[in-house]
């Protein structure tokens, strides 16, 4: 990953005009500034996370394997399959 | 317009599974939920032999659906944040709320996987507001919870 220091006040670039600057940082977090074209999406990064899993349930809610999700679910906690 | 959700439709109570052998009312989702922001209204479905699981669905495209289970089926001592903007939407009060809160649903999607275990979306817990037929995907901002928390699956029975 790359570091790079900043104070308030100094930005960052990304190549496709999107401009990142930190705004104000206290005790409780940082608030960034970020300029980018129309077309580019900005997400945090928890929603970009939600999103992504929401897409991969929507697409495997038919899985036909959600029997066997059922037979471990309905296996009382801490008893295992024995292990032959 | 208000919904009542009364003794008989109090179908899931959170105490306890309570009997439901069809779909609910819908639900209004006023945000949708992240990915799907133009479905505002969910029904959940249960079928008796697919317990605990219970399924989401779109009313505009019942084709769309979640599998989700209450999270207190899954994993103890699960609490999420409900933070002004979520909790106003809901109409409670912002603050923690345990997944064993009696007037507030909480629920997990299901990402069923045909290799490796299945994963539940612990981030974001679907929550809904029985009282007020309020529902609201609540991302967690920093949570400990992971979106891919893996549900342990036994050994694959021999399918002839």
């Amino acid at each position: 990953m790359l570091v790079i220091r900043r104070r308030p006040g100094e930005a960052v670039v990304l190549t496709g005009g999107i401009e990142i600057v930190l705004l104000e940082s206290n005790a409780h977090g940082i608030k960034l500034g970020i300029t980018a074209p129309a077309e580019v999406t900005v997400l945090r990064k928890e929603i970009h996370l939600a999103q992504q899993a929401n897409r991969r349930a929507a697409e495997t809610a038919y899985n036909g394997r959600v029997l066997q999700l059922l037979a471990a679910l309905r296996q009382p906690a801490g008893e295992k399959e024995p292990e032959m | 317009m208000e919904r009542t959700f009364g003794a008989s439709g109090h179908y899931l109570g959170c105490g306890a599974i309570v009997h439901l052998n069809q779909e609910t009312p819908s639900y209004h989702f006023p945000e949708g939920i992240p990915a799907f922001e133009d479905h505002k209204r969910f029904t959940l479905a249960r079928d008796p032999s697919l317990d605990p699981l219970l399924f989401l669905r779109s009313e505009i495209d019942p084709n769309l659906r979640f599998v989700c289970i209450q999270v207190r089926f899954l994993v103890s001592g699960y609490t999420y944040e409900l933070d002004e903007a979520g909790a106003a939407l809901l109409g409670v009060s912002p603050g923690n709320y345990t997944a064993d809160d009696e007037n507030l649903c909480c629920m997990t999607i299901i990402s069923v996987s045909s290799e490796g275990p299945s994963t539940a979306n612990l981030l974001a817990p679907v929550v809904i507001n029985f009282e007020n037929g309020l529902g609201l995907q609540a991302v967690q901002v920093g949570g400990e919870w992971s979106h891919v928390h893996p549900i342990e699956l036994p050994e694959a029975p021999q399918c002839s």
